[in-house]
């Protein structure tokens, strides 16, 4: 009996996924502080080129990936090289833990989006952030309790990753419509009151302000290639689940740019809407602007909340506007990531794709507590920087390695190039092969040698075991035993 | 702003934005695909 693969309704709808899953929390809090950090406008340049010759061409790898073999991840690199299908069990793996702490992130924003109504952080905004929301407590061995608001705001965001999963990608593409939009219209909102405050130009110059000098630095280029990585969302399986629901003769490359440029044409515009406040912010409290430059957590939980409370009008709105964009730029990413572990779980062990949501769902939701109880941060912070900074990264290379030098990648630069508007040619085949990969492995090296000179972050071995080499190393383990038992049943079926 | 940060901001926007514009171009000209398209590809990638 023949059974026919979901589809997207129209190209719109996958692009529109597509740049819905690149564009997260990180294009806000992450891209504006790298480029201030790494040289200010000079920035663009290694980031641009970083765009044309890695993150571009790993995104229309994924998407020809997916596309050509029509199944998620683990299925894609399998019929690639039966060798290879650990690299996609991988990538769910580590995107599946990603979206454990991803959705913790929402329900702190679930929290504050409640609390922008009363402006609750006003004049305590650090204590209100690691006391009344979070109730910090000593160090991740202490994980003391959970509080309740942040369990309603783990259910709230769960369900509506469910809501917007629960018919694949049939509900993903009519979700989409809204949900990737409406972060822009907010962020546009956020960009128009930014740069009419006194003071924005200050913010906005010392964002754009170049520093060629900063070229020469190698750790400069580490970190924009870093953050490409980081933020087209590959490495996690997403958009080789999300092409194999497209028809194998739809374009492939031209997607791939659209992708790529709507990202990070986002994350620059949102540089302009972070760094205009900051500029307000520093100039009400007689500070210079680098004094109260921040990113990550700090930037959107504490730096931000403080910002909007000392505005002139409209706190109040802003406050809601900033939340909501949190909110709404967090949830396609965060299911896509759920949609990446569905597609490969349905087609590999068979389970219908309704069932398989609602597991991934629910143990996505009983993990996710881990990330909210007293430690829970201490938890996020360690598990997000080797899971990130190895485990995606990894995925990233040996799929680069393997697809790139072992296999026929030229078959499909032919392939993907009848059916684009845009020809991938040498150009496409050159970069896998002899910029992304030598790239990857220098960012992976780089980074081991970094961690074991200067360990991160102030924990105990125990923990920087635990949630750090450990858990990847296990993942890594885990997924070569789902790939043995996979091509056992596969075996198993040819012989009967 | 100085001269050197109006000149990153034309040259991210130039980049950025005008490469957005020119692929969407692209892509509104493309061949727009047909329910006979998706039928001939589920034909082709039926489990047996």
């Amino acid at each position: 009996m023949g059974k026919k693969r979901e589809r997207w309704d129209s190209r719109g709808a996958f692009i529109l996924a597509a740049i819905g899953s690149a564009i997260g929390l990180g294009n806000v809090w992450r891209f504006p502080y790298m480029a201030y950090e790494n040289g200010g406008g000079a920035f663009l340049i290694p980031y641009f080129v970083a765009l044309l010759t890695a993150g571009i061409p790993i995104l229309i790898l994924e998407m020809a990936l997916g596309q050509r073999f029509q199944g998620g991840a683990p299925t894609a690199l399998r019929k690639a090289n039966k060798a290879f299908e650990f690299v996609g069990w991988y990538a769910i793996l580590i995107a599946s833990i990603v979206t454990f702490y991803y959705c913790a992130i929402m329900a702190w924003s679930v929290n504050y989006l409640v609390h922008a109504f009363s402006m609750k952080w006003q004049g305590n905004e650090e204590d209100f952030f690691y006391q009344e929301i979070l109730h910090l407590s000593e160090g991740p061995g202490q994980l003391g309790g959970i509080s309740p608001a942040l369990i309603i705001g783990l259910a709230v965001t769960w369900f509506l990753i469910y809501l917007c999963v629960r018919k694949g990608v049939q509900s993903v593409g009519k979700v989409v419509l809204v949900t990737v939009p409406l972060p822009f219209l907010l962020l546009a909102i956020l960009f128009f009151r930014g740069v009419t405050l006194p003071g924005a130009i200050d913010g906005l110059s010392l964002y754009l302000t170049p520093d060629f000098s900063k070229l020469g630095d190698l750790n400069v280029w580490k970190a924009a290639y870093g953050q490409i990585f980081f933020s087209l969302s590959v490495g996690f399986g997403i958009m080789i689940a999300y092409a194999s629901f497209r028809p194998k003769n739809a374009d492939v490359v031209n997607n791939g740019f659209i992708t790529g440029l709507a990202n990070c044409g986002t994350s620059f515009f949102a540089g302009f809407a972070v760094f205009s406040v900051l500029g307000y912010m520093a100039q009400q409290q007689g500070v210079p602007v680098t004094e109260v430059v921040d990113s990550g957590l700090g930037l959107a939980f504490v730096t931000f909340p403080k910002a909007i409370a000392l505005l002139p009008a409209g706190a109040v709105a802003i406050g809601i506007i900033f939340f909501l964009m949190l909110l709404t730029l967090g949830i396609d990413s965060a299911f896509s990531l759920v949609e990446a572990a569905s597609t490969a779980f349905s087609d590999e062990i068979k389970i219908k794709r309704h069932t398989t949501t609602v597991i991934l769902c629910v143990v996505g939701f009983l993990a996710g507590l881990l990330f909210i109880t007293d430690g829970g941060l201490y938890w996020l912070d360690i598990v997000d920087h080797w899971v990130n900074d190895y485990g995606l990264i990894l995925v990233a290379f040996l799929e680069v390695l393997f697809l790139g030098w072992f296999f026929n990648l030229k078959s499909l630069q032919v392939q993907i190039d009848e059916v684009s508007e845009i020809k991938a040619g040498m150009w496409w085949l050159i970069m896998i092969k002899y910029v992304a990969t030598p790239v990857l492995a220098v960012i992976l090296v780089w980074g081991v040698i970094n961690d074991i000179r200067n360990p991160y972050g102030d924990y105990d071995l125990i923990w920087r075991i635990i949630g750090g080499w450990g858990l990847i190393a296990v993942l890594l383990i885990a997924s070569f035993i789902i790939s043995g038992i996979q091509s056992g049943k596969s075996k198993e079926e040819v012989s009967s | 702003m100085s001269v050197g940060a109006w000149i990153m901001l034309a040259f991210g926007c130039l980049l950025l934005y005008g490469g957005l514009i020119i692929c969407l171009f692209i892509a509104s000209g493309a061949r727009k695909y047909t329910d006979e398209d998706f039928e001939i590809e589920d034909e082709n990638n039926a489990v047996e």
